[in-house]
């Protein structure tokens, strides 16, 4: 049995700490946080201009061997490509507090990726999100809420054939499309940790 | 010295390759992490009982991640291969640390020197000689992250100076695992809630203990479909507050209705005793 009297002696507040999971992030269900970043050109891009258009948006680390892997074997450019054609806008995040938008761009180049590269040096459009992995994905539908949140697929090590893995984003864009619910809204992304400042 | 015929020369430079071979690879480093298979096996005895498994040594300042890495990171995979009939127990995981990476995102790991390794049992029929394989894989991270991985190989028991490291390497093992609570060693309960079938709830658990606990270390281990954040771990005297957010994410098949945790108390001479416990979450 707890002892009620000790229990009471706790305060009931905790001090604040101002961590990623205790931000309000981007919650499924509710609307996705609005921003404005520039992207590795220079040029602005702001959420709520994307109004009436289902949203990926893809945090992005070049550094990271899980980002690295996926770039090598296409997954982002085919999914990118696929589901342009579908009228979704695929955005890529880069809050890499070290990586400044000349850094993005380069990346850009080498891989070819014509869709925007934002620059998030401070982090904090990846704080509002709750971003914590490099791969992180976010689904928004075309009304502005978020219907997915996690991970890119279920196999952080590259390591299932393509006929046992299942690819959450494509799943829950193909759900989305079609004027379904998604099944699976939400799943623990992997990846290496966003690298935000100190 | 007459000169050797051909195909006995390439038996004896093959032969050679393969205890060579095994030799150089019970140990490999990849990635800022030294790995080298070890094994308690002293003589091998039919039905018995021994331990098999893999150090992992971080580089100073670099860490790899617990079965549950937290808010980021990969999980460390050790996979031991022995012949037919020796059977294999789950890979055993030592009470890991606690870290906070930029942005608060939290991970749990192991920055020191870590024995990841399974109880084996041998066959009726086991032979003298006894060839393992370990591969491990892992994500190494200090600012950045690098994936890093080995493929070990040894003939146990292990000979020598190197047989007497490896044992040496289980000392106290034992006690770095998590083990259940004795009977009335703590008490858990919970209040807050309800947790919805699907979707989130701010939860406290009490641990209520026999004796001051000391400082006390919570180590979720939520299965799939659950998420578990924020978690805040208070003590005074002989009760413990933890206080965290679940959430029991909509799609999954079977929704959780407990939550493992790793409790870990240590002493006032730094000794951590590591707790197996179930919290209910219905």
């Amino acid at each position: 049995m707890t002892p009620s009297i000790l229990r009471a002696v706790f305060l009931t507040a905790t001090t604040a700490v101002a961590t990623i999971a205790a931000a309000a992030g981007a919650v499924v269900g509710e609307p996705a946080p609005g921003f404005t970043l520039s992207d590795s050109a220079g040029h602005e891009v702001s959420l709520g201009d994307l109004k009436g258009k289902v949203v990926v948006i893809e945090w992005l680390n070049p550094d990271c061997p899980f980002v690295q892997r996926h770039y090598r074997e296409g997954t982002m450019k085919r999914l990118e490509t696929a589901y342009a054609d579908r009228g979704v806008v695929w955005l890529t995040v880069n809050s890499t507090h070290y990586m400044d938008a000349k850094a993005s761009a380069a990346f850009a180049e080498t891989q070819k990726i014509d869709w925007p590269i934002l620059v998030d040096q401070d982090g904090a459009v990846g704080r509002a999100y709750g971003a914590q992995t490099t791969p992180h994905m976010f689904v928004i539908d075309g009304k502005g809420t978020v219907v997915y949140a996690g991970a890119i697929d279920d196999d952080p090590r590259g390591s299932k054939p393509a006929s046992e893995r299942t690819d959450y984003v494509a799943k829950a864009l193909d759900e989305v499309l079609a004027g379904k619910p998604v099944a699976t809204p939400e799943t623990k992304p992997y990846g290496c940790s966003v690298k935000y400042a100190k | 010295m007459l000169p050797l015929p051909r195909c006995v020369k390439r038996i004896r430079i093959a032969t050679a390759g393969l205890v060579l071979g095994l030799a150089v690879s019970a140990a490999a480093e990849d990635s800022h992490v030294r790995a080298r298979l070890v094994s308690d096996l002293e003589t091998p005895t039919p039905g018995a009982t021994f331990r098999v498994g893999v150090v992992l040594e971080p580089e100073p300042g670099w860490h790899v991640y617990w079965r549950n890495p937290g808010g980021a990171g990969l999980t460390t995979e050790v996979d031991l291969e022995l012949p037919a009939g020796y059977g294999i127990g789950d890979l055993e995981w030592p009470a890991p640390v606690r870290f906070t990476q930029p942005g608060g995102i939290i991970g749990y790991g192991y920055k020191e020197p870590v024995l990841l390794a399974a109880e084996v049992r041998a066959p009726a029929h086991a032979g003298a000689a006894l060839p393992v394989t370990a591969k491990a894989s892992w994500l190494a991270c200090k600012d950045v992250c690098v994936l890093g991985s080995a493929e070990l190989a040894a003939e146990l028991p292990l000979a020598g100076e190197s047989g007497e490291a490896a044992r040496s390497a289980f000392a106290g093992w034992r006690d770095r695992l998590p083990r259940p609570a004795r009977p009335g060693e703590v008490s858990v309960s919970v209040t807050g809630g309800p947790l919805p079938v699907s979707g989130s709830a701010e939860l406290t658990v009490w641990l209520s203990w026999a004796e001051p606990p000391g400082a006390v270390e919570v180590f979720p281990d939520p299965g799939r479909g659950l998420k578990v954040e924020d978690v805040r771990t208070r003590s005074r005297d002989t009760l413990t507050r933890i206080d965290l957010t679940a959430n029991r994410l909509a799609g999954s098949s079977r929704p959780a209705s407990t939550l493992p945790v790793v409790v870990v108390r240590t002493d006032g001479e730094g000794r951590r005793t590591a707790l197996d416990l179930d919290i209910d979450l219905d």
